[in-house]
């Protein structure tokens, strides 16, 4: 593992600055997009990409996979999709000697990016099998258990449109992702942009500007980056902010959720912030990086009540209204109360 | 951390505390100067006049919790370096570097780095702006605006109604003033000029005036001053002199032309060798005489002429000349005494009257009141002071009427301006008769207040009373006339007693009473005066 200082800052910042370069000449026109997958790619952590079909998902994950120079896997998800399908089976074959044996044969999730398109068309049994690969970082087959490689990332997509047939994800398993990702679809500019270059032939591929071990040193130096105490205690105040039993909930919190964001949520947003810092070549974390992380750490960890769904009221509206209320530690020059 | 960020901070914290001050100042100020505005629309509007002072007051009040608040800020480290690095516009830079400050730690130590150079070379003004509140600065433009229009309205005409009758009283007063220092002037009195000095610059002090308190204000100083030159027994020393002067007049103590008191003195002391001794020894008498009179007024008068009576018998003419020569001395100077107080007696007593007008007192109200069973009221106009008073007496309903006038005596140094000359006129009012005989008599007198004999009415009308029209459950009596006093007036004592000090010491000067006599009346007429003030 590289130390952190003043010259290996200056590296990772510039790879990571290649890294979404490198991204940015497949992946038109959503920089913020590319931002946020480096950022839980470093930060190790998953990613729900939620978007209409066609807009990129899988071309950016392959893309990521390219840049970084890591290895790379696609699962479709369909309903008769089973958890041997993902984590890997025991099939019986016959040796050299010619006895019959049990022979592990992994699955797609012993990967460093996984890309679990259409999550949510898979049976949640299937669901529940990617889930220990996410939080443990390791699968049991045949109560034999079998580390991931590393780094190991699931970036998982759905389509918020088509949901019958499908199973929502559970909470538990929402929350096993760090950021949930809105992908818009491409303004007109940007999309004639896309026209031009997949329709004229000879796609370029992306190159690669970073290897597995420099993606891994920025991993490990990502928790290294400070973080003051006072904007710990923001990320803390927002978390609690999301708590509708909570005395710093605002009355809208109150009326609209039903269960407020784990502590999960602050942990990603910390770690996302780190990884933003260390992306801008910076040594210190700011209240900006928090609040660049919100939505994407808590919109999928807020649980919606009835109310909301009534009135249309998405948790990206509520999470900008907490950090509208919810301000960091100040000492700014006011005038006598 | 190094010296130069640790000075950093200081001037940070320092110009945090002036961003405090001038931000509480901007949101305070306006209703500073609309409370001035308020003030001074007070002062313009209205008698009272303390807008200047209070608004003085107000700032410095102001100003003072500003500093004091600005001191008393608690301040720390991270507070400026958290203000720092926003106002820089390098977030969490010099926080950071607060809290990571571990020499051992190649982060902390390039994150202190940092911001020891931050603090090299950042500016603290740049750091901490000087907030800026635009609406609040308007708000205050227009009080400004406000405030400046009304103070200068006042000196570009005054205040609209109350003010321009305000005005034009005080000058009234002023002009009265300055006649009255033209009057001291050419009076014959040596303090004539100091007198007209002090009356001079009180005319323009009422003219410079902008409101009758600081009139009244300018009067009360005036003849605070004024007092100051009175002499307590001038009563005294005028009644001995004028005693003196009406004695030697009716009886000189030299024949030929009539002479005044001080020239017979001399004129005796030079004419003593041509005295027989049986004249000798009637002078010593008459000398001892004189001195006894003299005695409680101007017990220097007196003890020259004792002296002089004194050497006659003993033959030492030499000895009495000197003495009768000293008596004349003293007698002329105690003429010019008399005279300069009387006349600043009646200077003060003219500062009074336009004082009582400026005051209001000028509408000459005057109220009668029955007195004993029978009430009643009465109104006088004009310049005097009238009173009208009914009385009824005896069982039965009376009704009065009377008219009295009021006229200042003659006798003054200073001519025309005596305030207690007119006329007045006053109506007694009706008074309703309770149980009671026709013996009974009116109830004490208020304290304050005195019988006047001068505005005293016709004393020979009588009321008719009808016994039946009695309400009250006393026993009848009889059936018959009750007289009554119509047109007495009852004034208060302080507006009487001067003319009655007057009035005694004219009276103890021309009356031929024993000495023993007049130190009595002279003893009751002092400590009159002396209760009343």
């Amino acid at each position: 593992m590289g130390e952190l200082n003043d010259r290996t800052l200056e590296i990772y910042s510039t790879t990571a600055a290649r890294i979404e370069e490198s991204v940015a000449s497949r992946i038109v026109g959503q920089p913020e997009l590319i931002r946020q997958t480096l950022v839980g790619l470093l930060a190790s952590g998953h990613i729900l990409l939620e978007g209409v079909p066609g807009l990129g998902k899988t071309e950016l994950v392959k893309s990521f996979g390219s840049a970084v120079g890591m290895n790379f896997a696609r699962v479709q998800f369909t309903p008769d999709l089973m958890p041997a399908d993902i984590v890997g089976t025991q099939v019986l074959e016959d040796d050299e000697a010619g006895h019959r044996q049990f022979r592990y044969r992994a699955g797609p999730v012993f990967t460093n990016l996984l890309l679990a398109d259409e999550i949510n068309r898979a049976t949640p049994k299937t669901q529940a099998a990617l889930l220990e690969a996410m939080q443990e970082r390791q699968v049991t087959v045949a109560g034999e258990t079998r580390q991931l490689p590393e780094p190991f990332v699931v970036l998982a997509t759905q389509n918020p449109i088509e949901l019958e047939g499908t199973y929502p994800l559970p909470e538990a398993q929402l929350d096993r992702f760090m950021f949930k990702v809105a992908v818009r679809p491409p303004t007109a500019d940007v999309l004639e942009e896309i026209l031009n270059r997949t329709t004229s032939g000879g796609i370029e591929a992306v190159p690669q500007v970073a290897d597995r071990r420099q993606v891994l040193d920025m991993i490990m130096l990502t928790p290294q980056i400070p973080m003051t105490s006072h904007l710990v205690r923001y990320v803390a105040e927002l978390v609690e902010a999301t708590q509708p039993e909570g005395d710093t909930a605002s009355p809208t919190i109150k009326r609209y959720v039903r269960y407020g964001s784990s502590p999960r949520g602050g942990q990603a947003m910390v770690m996302a912030a780190k990884a933003a810092a260390l992306i801008d070549g910076r040594l210190h974390v700011t209240a900006d990086d928090i609040r660049w992380a919100a939505p994407a750490a808590l919109r999928h960890r807020l649980v919606l009540g009835y109310e909301a769904a009534a009135e249309g009221i998405s948790p990206d509206v509520l999470v900008r209204e907490i950090l509208q209320s919810s301000g960091e530690p100040k000492a700014e020059i006011r005038g006598a109360p | 951390m190094t010296d130069s960020t640790k000075g950093f901070y200081r001037r940070i914290r320092l110009r945090m505390r002036l961003a405090w001050m001038a931000d509480s100042a901007q949101i305070y100020a306006p209703y500073l100067g609309w409370s001035i505005l308020g003030l001074l629309i007070a002062d313009w509007l209205t008698t009272w006049a303390g807008a200047l002072r209070y608004s003085l007051f107000a700032v410095l009040a102001f100003v003072g919790a500003l500093l004091i608040g600005a001191a008393l800020l608690r301040i720390g480290e991270w507070e400026a370096a958290r203000s720092a690095e926003r106002g820089l516009g390098l977030p969490a830079t010099l926080t950071t570097a607060l809290e990571f400050n571990d020499a051992d730690n190649d982060i902390h130590r390039r994150i202190q780095s940092r911001a020891n150079e931050i603090a090299a070379t950042a500016s603290p003004a740049r750091a901490i702006p000087i907030p800026v509140r635009p609406d609040k600065l308007r708000l205050l433009g227009y009080a400004a605006a406000l405030v400046l229009g009304v103070a200068i309205l006042p000196a570009l005409g005054g205040a609209p109604a109350l003010s321009a009758d305000t005005d034009s009283a005080l000058d009234a007063e002023a002009e009265e003033v300055e006649k009255l220092a033209e009057a001291v002037r050419q009076a014959d009195v040596s303090t004539s000029e100091e007198i007209a000095e002090e009356l001079e610059e009180l005319a323009q002090l009422l003219r410079d005036a902008r409101s009758l308190e600081e009139g009244l204000a300018a009067l009360d100083s005036t003849d605070k001053r004024l007092s100051s030159r009175s002499d307590p027994m001038f009563l005294a020393q005028k009644a001995a002199v004028q005693g003196l002067a009406r004695d030697l007049a009716l009886r000189p103590l030299v024949d030929g032309a009539p002479l005044d008191a001080a020239s017979q003195l001399e004129e005796l002391a030079a004419e003593l060798d041509q005295l027989s001794e049986p004249e000798l020894r009637a002078l010593q008498d008459r000398l001892s005489d004189l001195a006894a009179s003299q005695a409680s007024g101007n017990p220097g008068l007196s003890s020259d002429l004792a002296d002089a009576s004194r050497a006659l018998s003993t033959g030492d003419l030499s000895a009495a000349r000197d003495a009768l020569d000293r008596a004349a001395s003293g007698q002329s100077s105690g003429v010019v005494g008399a005279r300069d107080q009387q006349a600043l007696s009646e200077v003060r007593r003219s500062l009074g009257a336009i004082a009582d007008r400026l005051a209001g007192s000028d509408r000459a109200d005057t109220n009668g009141q029955g007195e004993g069973q029978g009430q009643g009221q009465g109104q006088g106009q004009g310049q005097g002071q009238g009173q009208g008073q009914g009385q009824g007496q005896g069982q039965g309903q009376g009704q009065g009427q009377g008219q009295g006038q009021g006229q200042g005596s003659p006798g003054g140094v200073i001519s025309g301006v005596r305030p207690g000359d007119g006329n007045a006129t006053g109506q007694g009012g009706q008074g309703s008769v309770g149980p009671g005989s026709s013996a009974e008599t009116g109830g004490e007198p208020q304290v304050s207040d005195v019988y006047d004999p001068v505005d005293r009415g016709n004393l020979s009308d009588l009321l008719q009373v009808d016994l039946e029209g009695g309400t009250a459950d006393g026993d009848l009596v009889g059936r018959g006339e009750a007289p009554t006093e119509r047109g007495q007036s009852v004034v208060p004592y302080a507006q009487v007693l001067p003319e009655y000090l007057n009035e005694a010491a004219d009276a103890l000067g021309a009356l031929r009473l024993p000495p023993s006599m007049k130190g009595i009346v002279q003893s009751y007429f002092d400590q009159l005066a002396a209760e009343v003030r």
